[in-house]
């Protein structure tokens, strides 16, 4: 996938992962909330499931960031087990939006990681609970933040070089590589 | 309790904030000042549907077909696509923050609606006569 051969994806894959983010996200914020104004020692806060659970998402997003949305977990099980079950998308999308906004979710999360590990109290179910809301606008509502944001990058001529990784251009709405 | 209660307030917020934005998807719009359009965008005798675009935006090749439909159907219709980010000092004194944003546009390159993302056909129809209405 570069800018020789451009090819779109389906916009539904992005929502299927957006959806299972929101709800691991709400879980660490759920579990979190408890021990969220205690600070501990940093043996006890490295130990804590929101956190390890927000170690897990914060990779996960950085996976999406440089090995692209179709190359992430969730993308390939959206291809492989979701997609031969739908029918024909309406459109296809350029990755790079969807791609941005995994490198935005990663800084949020990556944020709350650190913050934890610094003794921020909230810091954790801080970070978790903002990412939440962008992931569930992306999910149930189409609405990608982070594609926004690139959107603004890009209007002044900050790509991330992710014009070149991807192509601008949608692929027709029959390519076999969606 | 209150981890629950705070749980559902996160998932309310969301909620909301996520409606709200869905209320200004589809919707027509009346500029908040007059704007006038260069003439290389405007189609003579005809009312423009001057569609913003960018090439990474999925959904403006969705409705770019059906603005085309329109165009071929009505002979009062004209549609012209542009890229925000080509025409970018246009797309930004327009206001442009996202795409697809679709301007209605009078032969006389006045600004008269506004359409925010994908909207049905029917809207885009309704919002064209509503403006010839109007100037009549």
């Amino acid at each position: 996938m570069n800018a020789q051969t451009p090819s779109g994806i389906d916009p539904r894959g992005p929502r299927f992962g957006a959806t299972i983010t929101s709800v691991l996200l709400l879980i660490v914020v759920a579990t979190g909330l408890d021990s969220a104004g205690t600070v501990g020692t940093l043996a006890e806060r490295v130990g804590q499931f929101p956190f390890l659970l927000l170690v897990v998402i914060t990779v996960l997003f950085g996976w999406g960031a440089v090995a692209g949305v179709s190359r992430h977990p969730y993308g390939v099980a959206f291809k492989k087990f979701v997609r031969p079950r739908l029918s024909a998308p309406e459109f296809l999308e350029s990755p790079a939006g969807p791609t941005f906004a995994q490198a935005v979710g990663f800084i949020v999360a990556a944020t709350g990681v650190v913050l934890h590990l610094a003794g921020v109290p909230f810091g954790l179910v801080g970070a978790a609970s903002a990412a939440f809301i962008a992931a569930f606008l992306n999910a149930f509502f189409g609405y990608c933040l982070g594609c926004e944001i690139y959107l603004t990058f890009a209007k002044r001529g900050i790509t991330f070089g992710l014009d070149k990784r991807f192509g601008g251009t949608v692929a027709p709405e029959t390519d076999p590589h969606i | 309790m209150n981890t629950t209660l705070t749980v559902l307030a996160l998932v309310a917020v969301a909620t909301v904030l996520g409606l709200l934005w869905k209320r200004t998807q589809g919707r027509v719009s009346k500029p908040a000042s007059a704007s006038v359009i260069p003439a290389e965008f405007v189609t003579p005798g005809a009312t423009t549907l001057l569609q913003f675009t960018t090439e990474m935006c999925g959904p403006c090749a969705a409705l770019k077909p059906q603005l085309t439909k329109l165009a071929l159907y009505r002979s009062d219709i004209a549609h012209r696509e542009v890229d925000a980010l080509e025409h970018i000092d246009l797309a930004s004194r327009l206001n442009i923050r996202s795409t697809p944003t679709t301007l209605i546009v009078t032969d006389a390159g006045e600004v008269v609606g506004r359409i925010n993302g994908v909207a049905p056909a029917r809207v885009f129809l309704d919002a064209i006569d509503g403006a010839h209405k109007t100037a009549a």
